[in-house]
């Protein structure tokens, strides 16, 4: 079994490939259709025909596009996505550097979501029609119903303006802290590693609203599901069964209905964290987070199209990477994939 | 003073399950007892109350049904005044079951000796090694070739008879004293159903355990069953030895049963079936439940009560007017 999952795990990876070429294609493709000339934009209100054919050869956009595609290429495989014209750094630095952000972010949220929403969801399909279930109900009403940075910008209101519990919604860490040394670019992790608990603190405080506003987003898929994988489950033969067996309560709920309704909700997960990529952009403006989303908005509005194109190649690489562990998670957890794939 | 205890006594059970759109009174009156190693079969047509009363039995009911009155007695002591701890190590060790639709009745995702080793755990003193040379040993009892290696085969790996074994291990684990099995063989291959019906005759004889065999196929509980038990849309209507049964049907819905049952010296030709369906559960009853399709309906059978007539040792008969 264990060397069967390995090999499918290898030829997941190798699946993956192809789909990874394509967005290269598809991001190149796309940020070259856009309108607008970036050579012009870059030689200024002032430039004439001659500076701006100049500005288009230095760029390499006079040559055709298949040989605009190999330079891309190349240049990728180096690593180098281009410089941001607006900032003038090379893009993957600037994505190196606010990923990490982006992502602690993301995963909080996440984290959250998941010790809420998966109780939740239990309690609610083990008591049907009780309190839990209503409150489950209300919860994922609300979730769905609330755009993100209305939730934030309401959270930002009553816990830092009404309350004063939370601090200025301004970034990761406030002003007087500074920032921990770089080891996985999560603050959390690094002020710990450091052993800066005041630091971790700081750091903390800053995450709650943000992650809190993305957490409220997630629950409501997570909830819904986990509590309809749950009533499936717990009516299911094997469950009767595991119940005509004697098998106490515990192992009932967890080891026969709580793993196996963990499946659906595994692939739910999934879709939330690449939801929650998306969502993260308006959070990150809201919460003047220096993420890649506040990036990609700035790059947008000044037709920074290096950025842009590294932002989208990011994020599709990241929609894959996880796509990929959700794979691999499934094939872990549920031993009737292999076979069937 | 045991021997003349059955082992279990259903006494006038009624259940009922309260749904949206109304109570549906799915078992009423229903009273049977089954000695010592006796296989005793449970026939009727879909609906007729045949899984609900074994739910019943094992306290494994929806949480939808209500007991409105009744006992049932297992080995002289009532089932109802048992608390829910009590009656959960009960299951599986005192009373077992096995299903159809074998694949399903097994968690997908957990190893059939997992899911055996789940039970002898719960169930026995077994610990650590002790617990894979039990489980071991029964998947060797059930006669599942090379035990060794479909120890840690799922079960869509393995075919609907292999994991009808293995529920059938699982369920013999403690030797138990009764053994409900909710139709068996049910989408099984013939071949197969025949293998798995002489492993449970098997593994009863070889305890002296009960068996409740409940099928819609009166074929099947002809040969195995010592004595069986008619039902009808939550009644029992009839109760005989299964010769006495065969022979002289007293109940009309029994005998056109027996007339819808196929054998070898019938032609397919002279099968009769039964008209009308079953009466809607939720609506007011009359008490006898058969009348709206009985040929034989005179105006008091729809008067309460239902009569139980023995009409010779033994033989038990719901209707007034018996054939």
């Amino acid at each position: 079994m264990k060397g069967d999952s390995l090999l499918l795990i290898g030829r997941r990876l190798l699946q993956a490939a192809p789909v990874v070429m394509g967005i290269i294609v598809v991001t190149f493709i796309l940020t070259r259709a856009l309108p607008g000339d970036p050579a012009v934009f870059f030689a200024g209100p002032a430039a004439d025909e001659k500076s701006i054919a100049e500005i288009r050869a230095s760029l390499g956009l006079d040559k055709s596009w298949p040989e605009q595609f190999w330079v891309y290429l190349q240049n990728l495989a180096r690593g180098d996505l281009g410089k941001s014209i607006s900032t003038g750094q090379p893009v993957m630095e600037e994505i190196a550097t606010r990923l990490p952000a982006s992502l602690e972010l993301t995963l909080m949220g996440l984290l959250l979501a998941v010790a809420i929403a998966i109780p939740l969801g239990i309690l609610a399909a083990t008591r049907p029609n009780s309190f839990v279930d209503h409150l489950c109900r209300l919860v994922v009403t609300i979730g769905v119903s609330l755009p993100t940075f209305f939730t934030g910008l309401f959270l930002v209101y009553i816990f830092y303006f009404l309350l004063g519990l939370s601090p200025a919604p301004l970034g990761r860490l406030s002003i007087i802290h500074i920032s921990p040394d770089h080891v996985t670019g999560f603050y959390l992790i690094d002020s710990l590693i450091a052993g800066d608990l005041e630091v971790f603190r700081a750091a903390l405080s800053q995450m709650i609203l943000p992650a809190s506003t993305l957490a409220i987003f997630a629950l409501a898929p997570l909830a819904r599901m986990t509590r309809a994988a749950m009533l499936g489950v717990l009516s299911s033969d094997y469950v009767r069964t595991a119940r005509a067996s004697g098998l106490s309560s515990r192992t009932v709920l967890w080891v026969y209905a709580f793993q196996n309704a963990m499946l659906p909700v595994l692939t739910t997960l999934g879709m939330v964290f690449s939801f929650l990529l998306g969502a993260n952009v308006l959070v990150e403006k809201v919460f003047a987070w220096p993420g890649i989303g506040s990036f990609a908005i700035e790059a947008l509005i000044a037709s920074d199209y290096a950025a842009v194109q590294g932002f989208v190649l990011a994020m599709a690489l990241m929609y894959v990477l996880l796509n990929l562990a959700i794979d691999i998670l499934y094939t872990v957890v549920d031993p009737r994939i292999g076979l069937e794939g | 003073m045991e021997s003349r205890n059955p082992l279990l006594a259903v006494d006038n059970l009624s259940l009922e399950f309260r749904t949206r759109t109304g109570v549906v009174k799915a078992l009423e009156n229903v009273s049977f007892e089954i000695e010592k190693g006796q296989t005793v079969g449970v026939v009727g047509e879909s609906g007729s109350g045949k899984s609900v009363m074994s739910y019943a039995i094992m306290g494994i009911s929806d949480p939808a049904a209500r007991i409105t009155s009744g006992r049932i007695v297992f080995g002289g002591i009532s089932l109802f005044e048992k608390s829910g701890q009590e009656l959960q190590e009960m299951r599986g060790r005192e009373i077992s079951m096995i299903f159809q639709s074998p694949r399903t009745a097994l968690n997908p995702i957990r190893t059939i000796g997992s899911q055996l080793e789940d039970v002898i755990y719960r169930h026995s003193s077994f610990r650590g090694r002790q617990i894979r040379g039990r489980a071991l040993d029964l998947l060797n009892q059930v006669h599942i070739p090379d035990p060794e290696k479909r120890y840690h085969a799922y079960p869509f790996e393995l075919s609907g008879g292999m994991c009808q074994r293995v529920m059938i291990a699982i369920a013999i684990s403690s030797n138990p004293w009764l053994l409900i099995a909710d139709e068996p063989v049910t989408g099984l291959d013939v071949t197969t159903q025949a293998a798995i019906m002489d492993l449970i005759k098997d593994a009863a004889r070889e305890r002296n355990m009960g068996t409740i065999l409940i099928t819609h196929d009166l074929g099947l509980a002809a040969e195995y069953c010592d004595r069986i038990i008619v039902m009808h849309s939550g009644h029992v209507v009839e109760v005989a030895d299964t010769e006495h049964l065969f022979m002289r049907p007293r109940h009309p819905y029994t005998a056109k049963l027996i007339g819808a049952t196929p054998n070898a010296s019938r032609d397919l030709a002279e099968l009769s079936s039964i008209p009308g369906n079953l009466p809607d559960l939720r609506a007011e009853l009359p008490a006898c439940r058969y009348s709206e399709r009985c040929e034989h309906l005179k105006e008091d059978c729809l008067e309460p009560p239902l009569p139980r007539l023995e009409t010779e040792a033994g033989h038990l008969v719901a209707c007034r007017y018996p054939l």
